[in-house]
């Protein structure tokens, strides 16, 4: 019969209606709307890019781009620690970027978070773009094909994060040209033949070179398959 | 009408009706401090309206008035009821109005700039929130009142509303009308806010290339 309400949008009085200003999608049952803006709501399993704001007794609050701090307990990031031995800022201080999973959400949207899980760890090096975490997916790509194409072109290791965070590196000239490009597909989001404009772009630009500098600066593999994330 | 025109907060917009120039900034939403002032529940709607120095021929001392104060309050009441303040527990969303060339109405403007801030920082909403102003000059009930209009006028009533199920979220009035006036009055205003809706959704779908 009717439609039921998707994320984006509400029910009223028997019809849905659109929350936001986005695109309209219908999938089965559910119409939804996909928001073309707004901010990082953490959700539970959430891969996220945080950067430290503060070092506790025994657990770090962590700024994930989102109106909800991030909290970071000792026990979700060390196998020991005696609070009164040693500093919760001997393992990460103010100012380091992390990589983080979101382990759960509560129901005044306190955020707990995790660096257990393989392949997290703290980023050293390379850049962090910021974009508008509606466009993330538009930059994972329909099966991973944007952020596939991105790495094969420049040859750049990319991590993208569900908060708007995205991490590159590579060599500074290619990680200038592949940060235009980035702000380009935020930009375009909503655009039609997006993968293909942009790797025609940067073809272009990087001459048909295939930057083979991939530095292993950091713990975490750069193998990474983001694109499987929601 | 425009909207996105201030690169830094996370949505804004720009309107001019008739002549009254105004520019609406919302931020949000953010993290709220102090923290006793949070609410577990929702987010705080923080409103402020403002009037530029020069927005008006006899020069406005900086600084929020009681009129200043109280349009706040109003207006924050007229948006309010629009935004799901549920979805995001302990936070604020910020809105702050600067009315830079003021021709009456400037309340019902910066309701209509505000409304559009809030729906280009993609803050989830029932319904957009249109306002206008309706009066009664020279005997006569008319819509959008200039400043003379107003100053010499018999009445005149901002009126706000949610125009898809035509709720009204604020009707004030200064002055007098009779009953059939007031009728005739509101009726006018509701169709005038259902113009303005008209001209914030094209607005924001221009943003995106896609206006009318």
């Amino acid at each position: 019969m009717g439609y039921s309400p998707g994320p984006g949008t509400f029910s009223d009085r028997g019809s849905v209606y659109s929350s936001v200003v986005g695109l309209a999608k219908r999938e089965g049952e559910f119409a939804r709307v996909v928001a073309l803006e707004g901010k990082y709501i953490p959700q539970s399993g959430d891969l996220v890019i945080g950067v430290v704001k503060d070092s506790g007794f025994t657990s770090w609050l962590i700024d994930i781009n989102s109106p909800y701090l991030g909290v970071l307990d000792v026990k979700d990031a060390l196998d020991k620690f005696d609070p009164v031995l040693e500093d919760t800022s001997d393992y990460f201080r103010v100012g380091d970027t992390l990589l983080l999973k979101v382990k759960s959400v509560d129901s005044v949207r306190r955020v707990s978070l995790t660096i257990k899980e393989d392949g997290l760890g703290e980023i050293n090096g390379g850049k962090l773009i910021k974009i508008s975490p509606t466009k993330i997916p538009r930059l994972i790509g329909k099966k991973g094909s944007m952020i596939k194409m991105l790495k094969h072109v420049t040859g750049c290791d990319i991590i993208i994060a569900q908060n708007g965070v995205v991490w590159i590196n590579g060599e500074e000239r290619v990680m200038e040209i592949l940060s235009n490009a980035i702000e380009k597909i935020e930009k375009e989001a909503h655009t039609s033949g997006l993968t293909d404009r942009i790797k025609e772009m940067l073809s272009k630009k990087l001459g048909g070179e295939y930057g083979d500098s991939r530095q292993e600066t950091v713990e975490e593999s750069s193998d990474r398959d983001t694109s499987s994330n929601k | 009408m425009e909207v996105g025109i201030l690169k830094r907060a996370d949505g804004s917009a720009y309107v001019e009706i008739g002549d009254n120039k105004v520019i609406a900034a919302v931020y949000g939403p953010r993290e709220l401090h102090p923290r006793h002032l949070q609410r577990p529940d929702r987010a705080v709607v923080n409103c402020r309206y403002n009037m530029a120095p020069f927005s008006v021929e006899e020069r406005k001392r900086s600084g929020p008035d009681r009129r200043s104060i109280e349009i706040s309050k109003v207006t924050r009441l007229a948006l309010e009821p629009a935004i799901f303040t549920e979805y995001f527990p302990r936070t604020s969303i910020d809105i702050f109005i600067e009315i830079l060339q003021a021709d009456a109405g400037t309340r019902t403007t910066g309701i209509t700039a505000a409304s559009l801030a809030l729906a280009d920082a993609g803050i989830p909403m029932r319904d957009l929130v249109s306002a206008c102003a309706v009066g009664k000059v020279a005997g006569r009930i008319v819509l959008d009142l200039t400043k003379v209009e107003d100053n010499f006028g018999e009445a005149d009533m901002p009126i706000a509303i949610m125009p898809r199920d035509n709720r009204i979220t604020l009707l004030q009035m200064d002055g007098t009308m009779t009953e059939e006036e007031f009728k005739e009055a509101l009726k006018l205003g509701m169709e005038g806010c259902r113009k303005i809706y008209k001209e914030q959704r094209r607005a924001l779908k221009e943003k995106y290339g896609q206006g009318d």
